[in-house]
């Protein structure tokens, strides 16, 4: 039995962090809809989820001599950075592109059943990071084809992979309630996420900038990125990024965190 | 003891167009000083529900009644905690069920036994329970074979057996329904019938909006007529 008084602006935050605490309980809920996404997008297909896999092997093969050939690179040192930059920008921008939709998605479960908000967005995180995990795999053939051994270094990645989960929560929640609100930023925040993909060093190397390598210091997406592909590439991310990282994920953290608590009772009204 | 408490419950719902739901719609008119889409910064806002005051006690079986739009389905989900009321408070004891969608989270390219799993998921059963409640769901829904299909091959009338059977093995502390459950053929109307009695007798407390007044007569005890968004009256029998 529980018990529960809702009366309207007290205790906002209270009941914000009840429904973090109570969406992670929801594990059992969210996970199996996580893998009922996958599922349904690839159902009655061969090769199931590694279409994923093989989508990604396809663009590697195909951008990477050309943009070496561009970028008068070595392809033996550009495929690697591009495959493992193409792979992580798909984790990060896909978080960002499912994050707008992470309440409208679950319109109808949010307006029938009372289930905690934080649980869609775990979701839509889960269901990312599996698909980023089969994207994964399309590394492999190109690491055994250029003779890359494997490294210690490489672990480095999984916190990398933590810290992304981290961002991606609060910018989830910030997204989403914006998108639920206003239902063109959708399409804003996709032109921008395509802009984006250019001016983050993924397709080209931020040593080519010379002088002005502080565009590509100053992008929070690249601080993201560079964290899961630094450590794998063999370039260790230094200090300054891990700071970054943290000190984007504090900044979103403080903006979700009023943002949901504000209007988390309005969410329904506007799914 | 399971008991709902509104005092003095207001709702307003937002109504959004498409100029107000629109971003570029809003700078526009901040920025112009709301000369131009003047139009499009008053969002308009239907009162719901008005000053609803109402007692609800264990053994209560609560028929909501009243025209369309008068606020039947705003204040089940009220009484479901999905809307927050804009002003009073509501109190609530006991676990609320509610099945104000009954084919909710039904997934179409899933087979009958995995739609069990995430619709008895989010009812809130362990898989233990749902498990257990399986052969139940099996025998009562008679769909046979067609468990281990997809429900995409299943007719609609199909569909709404297996929700219907799934919806129903559960033991509910307070149980919300919107519409008399309607289920496909004659044949399986009588069963379906029995079967909601049953989970109706179980339950702590019913509240169920219809306009079949038959539906409401054989099975609550307390009547609530609703007239836009007030309370006109409440009948206890």
């Amino acid at each position: 039995m529980s018990s529960k008084t809702l009366t309207n602006r007290h205790h906002e935050w209270r009941q914000a962090l009840a429904d973090f605490r109570e969406g992670i309980e929801k594990y059992p809920v969210w996970s199996i809809l996580a893998w009922q996404d996958i599922r349904q997008r690839y159902r009655r297909s061969v090769l199931g989820p590694f279409w994923i896999t093989l989508t990604m092997m396809v663009t590697i093969a195909g951008m990477g001599p050309l943009y070496a050939a561009l970028l008068r690179i070595s392809a033996r040192d550009f495929i690697p950075y591009l495959a493992l930059g193409l792979i992580a920008w798909g984790f990060v921008s896909s978080l960002i592109l499912d994050g707008n939709t992470s309440f409208t998605a679950a319109d109808s479960m949010i307006r029938s059943v009372k289930l905690p908000l934080s649980m869609h967005v775990l979701r839509m995180i889960l269901r990312n990071v599996i698909i980023f995990l089969h994207n994964i795999v399309a590394y492999i053939p190109f690491a055994i084809y250029l003779g890359i051994r494997p490294s210690w270094l490489w672990l480095m990645a999984i916190p990398g992979m933590f810290l992304i989960v981290l961002a991606a929560f609060p910018a989830a929640i910030i997204l989403g309630i914006l998108c639920a609100r206003f239902r063109d930023m959708q399409q804003i925040i996709a032109s921008i996420v395509q802009l984006a993909f250019f001016l983050t060093p993924i397709i080209w190397k931020p040593e080519l900038l010379g002088s002005r390598e502080y565009i590509a210091n100053f992008n929070p997406l690249y601080l993201f990125v560079d964290l899961l592909r630094g450590p794998v590439y063999g370039q260790m991310p230094g200090i300054r990024v891990y700071i970054g990282a943290f000190i984007v994920i504090a900044v979103l953290y403080a903006i979700a965190f009023p943002l949901f608590c504000r209007y988390r009772q309005r969410i329904a009204f506007w799914v | 003891m399971s008991s709902i408490v509104l005092k003095n419950c207001s709702l307003d719902l937002p109504v959004y167009g498409a100029g107000n739901r629109s971003l570029k719609q809003m700078v526009m008119s901040a920025a112009t000083g709301g000369r131009i889409a003047s139009d499009s910064r008053k969002i308009t806002i239907v009162n719901a529900l008005s000053d609803i005051d109402l007692n609800i006690r264990a053994g209560d079986r609560v028929g909501l009644v009243g025209n369309n739009g008068a606020g039947k389905t705003s204040l089940l989900r009220i009484l479901a905690g999905v809307y927050a009321p804009s002003s009073g408070s509501i109190h609530i004891d006991g676990h609320v069920t509610s099945l104000i969608d009954v084919t909710l989270g039904m997934d179409h390219e899933a087979t009958g036994y995995d739609n069990i799993l995430i619709r008895g998921l989010i009812l809130g059963l362990t898989r233990k329970k749902i498990r257990d409640v399986t052969p139940d769901i099996e025998s009562f829904s008679e769909l046979g074979e067609y468990l281990s299909m997809p429900v995409r091959t299943y007719s609609s009338g199909m569909v709404l057996r297996l929700a219907f059977s799934i919806v129903t093995c559960i033991h509910p502390d307070i149980l919300l329904m919107d519409e008399w459950l309607s289920v496909g053929d004659a044949t399986f109307v009588s069963k379906a019938e029995e079967r909601l009695k049953r989970l109706v007798d179980k339950a702590s407390i019913l509240v169920l909006a219809s306009h079949n007044p038959r539906v409401i007569s054989s099975l609550c005890n307390v009547l609530v007529t609703l007239e836009h968004g007030r309370l006109a009256s409440v009948e206890r029998q």
